[in-house]
């Protein structure tokens, strides 16, 4: 027995502006068409080249969710005439009052004011929720993008990828697009000695596998089901190593910042449990195919997720009438991997560090290129949309997404730290008294703090992995644990 | 609409049990209703809906009917559906107007073994919980069953269970479905049993090699009995022996194909195409099960898996559930019910567990007779109520107490009863 450890048409629904005499009117009209959700402004005007000084600012913030942020120049009961920046270009517009929400006036401005045109704001932790989200564009297909960032699995966790979803769904976005940025470094580890590090970064990476697949129904069948449309799922790499490598398979595309690297996984064959051969065989098997499904729903040849994780195959390409045909083995021109034997390590930490290892696959912009994982190369979340043919007709909604990950990120560390008080807590529970009543109180004390503990493990499931807590236990053996006082409330005597 | 319905029944429950004094004396059935409060009901399951059971029993002498909501109950034992009259085994479709067929189609409905964490073939997945649903999907004029599996695997002791009743039970009335998400193991070995298997692309199926402990592989005479047993499950799915063999143990597999396209199967490397090779356990992916002809085709949903199953119409039985990417007919809801009473009952067990463990220390520790009968007296409360709660699951019995047949399990109460009698003495 085993138990696990565990398309189409791009929608464009604006025009696309390429006079540039022309953008700044467009910018206008169609920023403001797409705001409320309701009529049109009643008018627009667009007064290019001149920019808007704000020391103070007004903002609007329309029922369907945007927010413009410049300058009320009248009010009517009925309507608001606005002037505001929109990357770099300011307009002026009339509103219906019904269309907004609330107007915030006189709200200091901080910095160089709007950002500039395709530029992505991020956002500090501290800005309200209504200046983190950004409306950018006019009107165009509608862009939803979050970063992914941190550490995989407690940053980039289930949990926070489904608060993102969840999110972007009601965006009803034409396009998702996350930016993978996970934390894989050897500070990370927090260990000096090569072979710890190496144990240590690479050993258990091929099981956040599980993770990713129990992340997956969000971005792919749930889409289909919950969502009005399902939106194009596309990843921007610019680091995915480690369990990270996998998440990008998720996705309908992939695009790779030039210097990209995705992968660092390796070594599943190496994979040992004590026993016999073949039960060692039978665990990297299934988790081989586990993987292999991975690059096989995502349209991808499963033996480039092979070589990604398997140190004893050798994979090369050749170029045969113009296409990259994969070889098993090393007969193609150009090597990807080449085979080595167990315990027999040929990349050296450099060539870890630096995501040009042979002995497993790691993946950089020019040969995911190759190999037809990365659509495209590109410096930005601009590069990208005009790699995907809309840079100059979106609407961009972003940075709730960055809000949305700090906030979990936040709640994970204060959960950490709550664990390990109360933790700390329970040592210093004393369980005395010359009464059983007293010593009782005591034990119900422990059980309070024990139950608190279980609470967190249970919200931060997988995120917050017990053994790397001072003073952590397993749910399992929390609940030993009450279990024990409890016997011993009864029993005393 | 389901929560009127656990409100409804909920309050019920709570309020009384309900007299039926008319009702004739000693006409039972003889189910077994486990509730989760340890204590267990000899009666006569009634009715059954979205995992609410209507049931009569005796109490005092007195007929009375109870209505259980899924928490409140662990398992429900009953006789076997052939000793039922036909009315009972197929209850009146009047009972559930709302699920009646309205148009010739033939209607399917999804039905989860394992959701890739409850997902252990033995705990989360038996042969008794399928049993339990087939009321239901003929109150719901299922006609194809599909199993949507996702299981990691689990005991080697369920798989014979479920695949005799799947074969001997299901197939005659349903057309059974294998649509594989992952199925590993005993998962794999049972689906084996099914002779249509469509993938999910990213499915995988295979890695069946036994194990225990720390990785020791089964061997000597028990493997002899497994690779009989599946070689058996081949026979019956429809599958040549070969490919099972080479999921659990290190045999070669190529495939050749004939002259008319059919696969030649091979355990060897000598075939045109090595699915495996020597010294490796098989699991296939979407492609090669595919290309290799072991399954019917891929599907990543409802839709595509209609098309590859040839069916023109098809009515999917159930309702859309947040959360869930398919219909959720009340068989489903069922089968869901049951595995989340499992996952509770899985932490009740283990405190109970832990609770005689407990309790037989002290006993055994205690300076004088009466502290030592009053450890005993908790001991033996907590060995009883374990008992009840673990019924026959054999998932339970090994998981919990670590007895892998039921032969053990019954062994190891016999020892722990005469245990607790030598302290007393």
């Amino acid at each position: 027995m085993i138990r696990k450890l565990f398309s189409g048409k791009t929608p464009v629904r604006g025009r696309v502006v390429r006079n540039a005499a022309l953008v700044a009117v467009a910018w206008a009209s169609l920023l403001a068409s797409q705001a409320p959700l309701g009529p049109s402004p009643a008018r627009a005007l667009a007064s290019a080249g001149a920019a808007v000084e704000v020391e103070t600012k007004d903002v609007l913030v329309f029922r369907n969710g945007n927010t413009l942020e410049g300058k009320i120049l009248s009010e009517t009961a009925t309507q608001v005439t606005f002037r505001g920046t929109s990357h770099g270009i300011s307009f002026e517009a009339t509103y219906e009052l019904a269309d907004i929400l609330t107007i915030q006036r006189d709200v200091e401005a901080e910095g160089s004011g709007t950002p500039e045109r395709g530029e992505v704001r991020r956002p500090s932790p501290t800005e309200t929720a209504s200046r983190d989200r950004r409306v950018s564009g006019e009107g165009g297909p509608v862009v939803y993008h979050a970063p992914l960032r941190g550490v995989f699995s407690r940053d980039i966790a289930l949990q926070s990828m489904e608060r993102l979803v969840r999110d972007a769904a009601k965006h009803a976005p034409d396009y998702l697009i996350f930016t993978l940025e996970n934390d894989w470094n050897a500070s990370m580890a927090g260990r000096l000695a090569e072979e710890e590090l190496l144990e240590v970064d690479l050993g258990p990476q091929y099981d956040n596998l599980f993770l990713v697949e129990r992340m997956a129904p969000l971005l792919t069948e749930l889409m289909d089901t919950e969502w009005e449309r399902r939106p194009k799922v596309i990843f921007f790499v610019r680091r995915a190593m480690g369990g990270a490598a996998f998440l990008p398979f998720l996705g309908e595309s992939i695009y790779f910042h030039p210097e990209a690297r995705m992968g660092g996984i390796g070594y599943l064959d190496w994979f040992e449990m004590g026993g016999d051969s073949m039960v060692d065989e039978k665990q990297i098997s299934l988790r081989m195919g586990h993987a292999e499904g991975l690059a096989i729903k995502a349209g991808y040849d499963p033996r480039i997720m092979r070589a990604m994780m398997v140190a004893g195959y050798a994979l090369s390409y050749s170029y045969e009438d113009g296409r990259v045909v994969l070889k098993d083995g090393t007969s193609g021109q150009v090597q990807l991997t080449r085979a080595i034997a167990k315990g027999e390590r040929q990349d050296t930490v450099d060539d870890f560090i630096r995501g040009t290892s042979r002995d497993i696959l790691t993946l950089n912009a020019e040969i995911a290129k190759v190999l037809g994982i990365s659509k495209g190369t590109v410096t930005d979340l601009d590069g990208l949309l005009f790699e995907l043919g809309i840079h100059r007709n979106h609407t961009l909604i972003d940075g709730d997404g960055d809000r949305i990950l700090d906030r979990w990120s936040r709640s994970v560390r204060e959960a950490e730290r709550n664990y390990v008080r109360l933790a700390r807590d329970l040592n210093e529970v004393r369980v005395e008294g010359a009464t059983r009543r007293e010593r009782n109180r005591g034990r119900g004390q422990q059980i309070r703090i024990l139950e608190s503990m279980r609470s967190i493990l249970m919200q931060y499931d997988g995120a917050l992995p017990w053994w790397r807590l001072p003073g952590g236990s397993s749910i399992e053996a929390i609940n030993a644990r009450i279990q024990e006082i409890r016997f011993q409330m009864q029993t005393d005597q | 609409m389901n929560l009127f319905r656990d409100s409804w029944a909920r309050l019920l429950v709570l309020c009384a049990v309900v007299l039926v004094s008319l009702a004739s004396a000693g006409a039972f059935a003889a189910d077994r209703i486990h509730l989760a409060d340890g204590r267990v009901l000899e009666g006569e399951v009634l009715r059954e809906l979205d995992g609410h059971i209507w049931f009569r029993h005796n109490v005092g002498g007195i007929h009375v009917e109870s209505i259980f909501a899924p928490q409140d109950y662990t398992r429900v034992e009953r006789e076997t559906v052939e000793e039922r009259p036909v009315e009972r085994a197929r209850p009146s479709r009047e009972a559930a107007p709302e699920q009646r067929r309205v148009s010739g189609a033939p209607r399917a409905a999804v039905i989860s073994l394992g959701d890739g964490q409850n997902d252990m073939v033995g705990l989360y997945i038996t042969a008794s919980s399928i049993r339990d649903i087939v009321p239901l999907l003929r109150e719901e004029e299922v006609d194809i069953v599909v199993f949507r599996i996702n299981s990691g695997g689990g005991l080697l002791l369920e798989i014979r269970r479920l695949t005799d009743f799947i074969h001997e039970q299901l197939k005659p009335e349903f057309r059974v479905v294998s649509w594989v998400e992952s199925a590993i193991s005993a998962a794999a070995m049972t689906s084996h049993v099914i002779e249509e298997i469509y993938f999910m692309p990213q499915g995988n199926y295979g890695a069946a090699t036994g194990w225990y402990g720390r990785g020791q592989a089964v061997s000597g005479r028990g493997l002899s009995e497994v690779l009989y047993m599946m070689e058996q499950i081949s026979e019956k799915g429809g599958y040549p022996i070969q490919i099972m063999r080479s999921m659990q143990i290190d045999e070669p597999l190529s495939v050749s194909f004939d002259d008319r396209g059919e696969a030649v199967w091979r355990q060897d490397e000598s075939g045109d195409h090595v699915v495996n090779p020597r010294g490796r356990i098989l699991t296939l992916n979407a492609l090669d099960a595919e290309r290799f002809g072991f399954s019917r085709g891929t599907a990543s949903n409802l839709e595509q898996l209609a098309q590859a199953m040839g069916l023109q119409e098809v009515e999917w039985v159930g309702e859309q559930v947040r959360g869930v990417p398919y219909p959720v007919s009340r068989a489903e809801a069922a089968m869901r019910s049951f595995r989340d009473r499992t996952a509770r009952s899985e932490v009740r067990l283990a405190g109970l567990a832990n609770q005689y463990g407990q309790a037989l220390n002290a006993a055994q520790g205690a300076g004088d007779r009466q502290a030592r009968a009053r450890m005993v007296g908790i001991a033996r409360r907590a060995l009883r109520e374990l008992t009840q709660a673990v019924g026959d699951s054999t998932g339970h019995m090994l998981f919990t107490l670590n007895q892998p047949t039921e032969e053990d399990y019954r062994e190891w109460i016999r020892q722990q009863e005469e245990f607790l009698r030598d302290l007393m003495r």
